[in-house]
This record gives C-alpha cells, sequence and structure tokens, in this order.
C-alpha cells in the first residue's frame, strides 16, 4: 500500500517536470542570431540602412518573444523559434551586405564628386588665365583665386574626413564643395563671357 | 461487511490527498495568470512605430525609457520563466511593458511635434542666411581688402550646403548642426562687410549734393557734365542737366572709399574737370581724358593723412587719373582710372570738351535701395 502511494506521487511528480521542461531554449540560434545583429550593427548598418537594420532587431525581438512567450507554458517546442532565431541570421547578414554595399556606393560618389571638384577647380584655374588682366600685370580677380584655394583647401579636408565620419555626411560636404566651386566657376564665367562679348 | 469498509476507507486515506492535490494544481492553473504575451507584443509593436517616427533622433530620451522598460520587461519575464511554473508571477513584466507602451506612444507624439518644430526653425535659417548670401553676393561679394571675410563666408556657404542636403533628407538634427556652423561664419562676414558698406556710405549727403551741383551746373550752362556712381559702375553723361545716355564702367580693384596716395589702385572721388584730351593714338588705352587729381581738396586731404601718419611719409599723392578706353571686361582692373569699352569712350570723348565737369561718387542711390534684392 505504501509502495503503490510512493508509486503515484512520483508518477504525478515525473509527469510534471516532464511536462514542463520538456524542451530545451534554442541557445545556439539565440547567439548565432546575436553574431549576425552584432556584425551589422559593427559593418554600420544603423547609419547606413537604418530601416532594414531596424527591421532586422524587431525580427530578433519577435523571436525573443516568442522563446519567453513558449517558456510560460508547461508544453513547449522551439521548433518555430529555431526557424525564425535562423532567419534572422540569414537577414543579418543580409543587412550587413547591404550596408556593405551602400558604404562602397557612397565612397565611390564621394570620389566621383571629389574628382568633379578638381575638374572644375581646373577648368576655374584655365579661366582665370582668361581672365581680364589690369595694368599691373596681374589678374584682376584675385578674389576668385582666393575663393578658389578655399575650394581646393575644402576639398583637401572632405578627402582627409573618408572614413573618419559617417560616409554620408562626408558626401554631403563633397555635394556641398562642389555646389560652391561651380558657383565660383559661373562667375568667372559670366566674367569672361561678359568680356568676350564686349571684345567682338 | 467490515473487512470491506475498511479497504474504502484504505483507498479514500490513500487517494484522497492525491486527489485534494490534483484539485488544488488544477484550480491554481486555472486561476494562475496568464503570461504578458499579449502586452510584450503590444509594447514590441509600440517601439518597433517608434523607431519608425524616429523617436529615437527627436524624442531621445521618452525613446530612451520606453527601450530601458521593454528591456526590463523582458528581463523579468526571463527570471519569472526560470521559477517553478505555479510560482510565476508576471506583474512586474506587465508593468514594464506597459510602461514601455505608453513612453513609446508619448515619444511618437513627441517625436512628431519636435520634428515639425526643427524642420520650422531650420528651415526659416536657411530663408534667413539665402537672403543674406543673395545680398552679399549682390552688393558685398566685390568689396576689396576683406579676403578673411570672404574665406568665411565661402566656408560658410559649403556648411549651408550641407546643411540643405541634409535638410533634404529630412535629417534635422544633422541640418541644425550644418545650419548653426553656417550662421555663425555668414553672420559674422555679412555683418563685417555691410559694416564696411554703412560706413561708406556715411559720404551719402556729401555725393549728393556734389552730384546735384554738378547737374546744376551743366543745367544752367547748357552743358555737358559727367557723374560716375562707383557702386552702380556707371558713367552717366548728362546734358542741360538731364541724363543723354549710361555706360558701364571698370575701376581700380580697390574701387570703394576715396584715392590716398600713388599705387593704392583706388579710383578718387569728388568734383573733377577735364583737363586734356587724348586721341587714339595718343593713349595706351585708345583714348583718354585726363582729370585734374589731385584738386584742392585732394591734397588738403593727403596733407592732413601724411601728418596724422595714416599716409607713409614716403608714399605720394600720385595723379594721371583718366577717363579711358579698353574697358568694359566687367572687372576692375584699372590703377585707379575709369575704364569704357572703346566705343563708349568714343561717344563721351565726342561730347565732352576739356574744361568738362566729372562728379565721381560712391553711390547715386541711397544704402537702403541698394541693399534690396532684385
Amino acid at each position: 500500500m505504501k509502495n503503490k502511494l510512493l508509486l503515484s506521487l512520483s508518477a504525478f511528480a515525473i509527469a510534471m517536470l516532464v511536462f514542463s521542461g520538456c524542451a530545451k531554449v534554442p541557445q545556439v540560434e539565440i547567439d548565432n542570431a546575436n553574431v549576425a545583429i552584432q556584425a551589422a550593427q559593427a559593418a554600420g548598418a544603423d547609419i547606413y540602412v537604418p530601416e532594414a537594420y531596424a527591421a532586422l532587431q524587431d525580427s530578433f525581438n519577435v523571436a525573443n518573444q516568442s522563446i519567453e512567450a513558449k517558456k510560460s507554458k508547461l508544453f513547449k517546442s522551439y521548433k518555430k523559434e529555431k526557424a525564425q532565431l535562423v532567419n534572422v541570421v540569414t537577414l543579418g547578414n543580409d543587412v550587413k551586405l547591404k550596408t556593405e554595399a551602400r558604404i562602397a556606393e557612397l565612397k565611390t560618389e564621394i570620389q566621383n564628386t571629389l574628382a568633379e571638384v578638381g575638374t572644375i577647380v581646373a577648368d576655374s584655374k584655365a579661366l582665370i588665365a582668361k581672365a581680364p588682366r589690369g595694368k599691373e600685370g596681374t589678374t584682376a580677380l584675385m578674389a576668385i583665386k582666393a575663393d578658389i584655394a578655399t575650394i581646393e583647401t575644402s576639398a583637401s579636408e572632405v578627402q582627409a574626413a573618408v572614413g573618419t565620419e559617417s560616409f554620408i555626411a562626408t558626401l554631403d560636404k563633397a555635394k556641398a564643395v562642389r555646389d560652391q566651386a561651380n558657383s565660383i566657376k559661373t562667375e568667372l564665367q559670366t566674367v569672361i563671357d561678359k568680356y568676350t562679348a564686349k571684345r567682338k | 461487511m467490515k473487512r470491506r469498509l475498511k479497504k474504502k476507507y484504505r483507498w479514500i486515506l490513500v487517494y484522497s490527498p492525491i486527489i485534494i492535490f490534483v484539485i488544488i494544481v488544477a484550480i491554481l492553473f486555472i486561476t494562475k495568470e496568464k503570461p504578458p504575451v499579449e502586452e510584450m507584443e503590444i509594447a514590441r509593436g509600440r517601439l518597433s512605430s517608434a523607431k519608425v517616427a524616429n523617436a529615437q533622433k527627436y524624442s531621445k530620451n521618452l525613446y530612451n525609457s520606453a527601450s530601458a522598460a521593454y528591456d526590463s520587461a523582458m528581463h523579468y519575464w526571463k527570471i519569472e520563466n526560470e521559477r517553478f511554473y505555479l510560482f510565476r508571477d508576471y506583474d512586474k513584466v506587465k508593468s514594464f511593458a506597459l510602461k514601455s507602451e505608453k513612453y513609446a506612444a508619448s515619444s511618437i507624439g513627441q517625436a512628431d511635434n519636435n520634428s515639425k518644430n526643427l524642420k520650422k526653425e531650420i528651415e526659416g535659417t536657411i530663408n534667413r542666411l539665402q537672403k543674406k548670401i543673395d545680398l552679399f553676393q549682390a552688393n558685398l561679394d566685390n568689396i576689396p581688402q576683406i579676403d578673411d571675410t570672404r574665406k568665411q563666408y565661402n566656408k560658410g556657404k559649403i556648411y549651408f550646403g550641407e546643411a540643405k542636403f541634409a535638410f533634404q533628407k529630412s535629417d534635422y538634427i544633422k541640418a541644425q548642426q550644418k545650419i548653426e556652423l553656417s550662421a555663425k561664419l555668414i553672420d559674422k562676414s555679412y555683418n563685417f562687410a555691410n559694416s564696411v558698406l554703412v560706413n561708406y556710405f556715411g559720404n551719402f549727403p556729401k555725393w549728393q549734393r556734389w552730384v546735384n551741383n554738378t547737374i546744376e551746373q551743366s543745367r544752367l550752362n547748357e552743358s555737358y557734365c559727367i557723374v560716375v556712381d562707383k557702386i552702380a559702375r556707371e558713367c552717366l553723361l548728362y546734358y542741360k542737366g538731364a541724363v543723354k545716355e549710361r555706360f558701364e564702367i571698370d575701376l581700380g580693384k580697390n574701387w570703394m572709399g576715396n584715392k590716398n596716395h600713388q599705387g593704392d589702385y583706388t579710383t578718387p572721388e569728388g568734383i573733377y574737370k577735364i583737363i586734356d584730351k587724348k586721341a587714339n593714338g595718343q593713349s595706351r588705352y585708345y583714348k583718354a581724358m585726363l582729370l585734374n587729381y589731385p584738386n584742392d581738396e585732394d591734397r588738403a586731404r593727403f596733407a592732413m593723412n601724411k601728418k596724422n601718419g595714416s599716409i607713409p611719409s614716403r608714399k605720394r599723392i600720385g595723379d594721371l587719373i583718366e577717363i579711358h578706353g579698353n574697358g568694359g571686361k566687367g572687372a576692375d582692373w584699372t590703377m585707379g582710372c575709369i575704364a569704357l569699352s572703346d566705343t563708349d569712350i568714343d561717344r563721351v570723348y565726342a561730347r565732352c570738351p576739356v574744361g568738362t565737369t566729372v562728379t565721381i561718387v560712391g553711390s547715386l542711390r541711397p544704402y537702403s535701395e541698394i541693399m534690396k534684392l532684385p
């Protein structure tokens, strides 16, 4: 009789234990997902592809929540969560690749813009050579010459800033320098055109 | 019978604790509070929406509070899940989830307001600076000897461009940083250049008096006279007190202000007379009309400046200020003379004899008219 009682209680306790802990948390998948997210962030995903990075983080949060929800139950299986976490890893790698691609794109754009600035500066210098000269034998457009020197300095600053700050900010700076260079070139061109027209 | 009863009681004695235990457990299971799945789902969704609304940028504190509350909720959920099933208590988790949801919701509203206000503020500064840039370009850009100011202005314009690019991308935080840098440089350079111009226009009443006298004399004497407006880069030919023709001119590269000494590249200001005319072949600049610079007033001023040390003692007053040809270059290139295109000098040369009055002033229009955008 005593044995029967012990047997029943043991069976009940074992059943409770089995029901409440029959599946293990997918820790490896969680760690892998974490690594993938950290790699994406280290690549600069939060800066260069913020929407994709936010979606990645959200997917991870969804999986984490789902795991905790399962942990709250007596009968658990983490099959769905494992799949979700694997998806987070895939998504993380994809976001990292997208980030790298965006950075490469920005770098190219920065260099192209700086090359444009170089061409504009060279053109402006050529225009300066054509600019009206005064009695003193030097160009009358010393101020514009100084402006071109400022552009050259700013372009060097942009080149030096590549990699030290966000590539987006560097590209904006490069574009602003290009626009300023263009405005100086236009100013010069106007003077030259006026001069040429008057001489005809 | 007694034995059967004994067996029955034994059964009751053995199984009743188990049954009671099972009943208690069943009651506990039934009455047990549910895990905070729904609350956490709502909190996560709201946090995600807050991110989309850029709350981490425009409502940093509220967003960070929401994020921290969400992390705490997850943390306590994990802790509770580690406990035995029947002893789990999700109140703290739910409380943090609710906090997170509330903070996130508030951050969305605040981010919207803040970004709108910031946008408006930046837009206002962009418009204000654009007006200053346009005014600088139109009226202050060619003020001589302000190289450092121009440098500042150009740097300010580059920051201005950066601010506009960030603004176009709705990155108002970056735009604000850049517009502040730009405003600092543009305001400073504009204010300095403008103060130079304002100071220059202190002479305006004197210029008006000179011009009015000159025109009146032309009217009374029924003769030609010339008025030179340095800021407008215009030479006006008057006859009998009325404007007959206007010509574009080039000046000395330090055109602003009065001529102080030889080699300062400044075109003098005052009332002069044509004292000699050089036909084509006699002048290096096609045709020329020599002015009586320095006049008595110039000599007196030169002597005074030398005396007070504002002009070095070895400097000479200079001469040979002419209205000549070879102009129309659209730039200030002379050493202080007034250059007209050859076609234009032909017309002036033909009409103005020796003795014609030439009045050179800074401007015919007042400062308030000059500093208006077209």
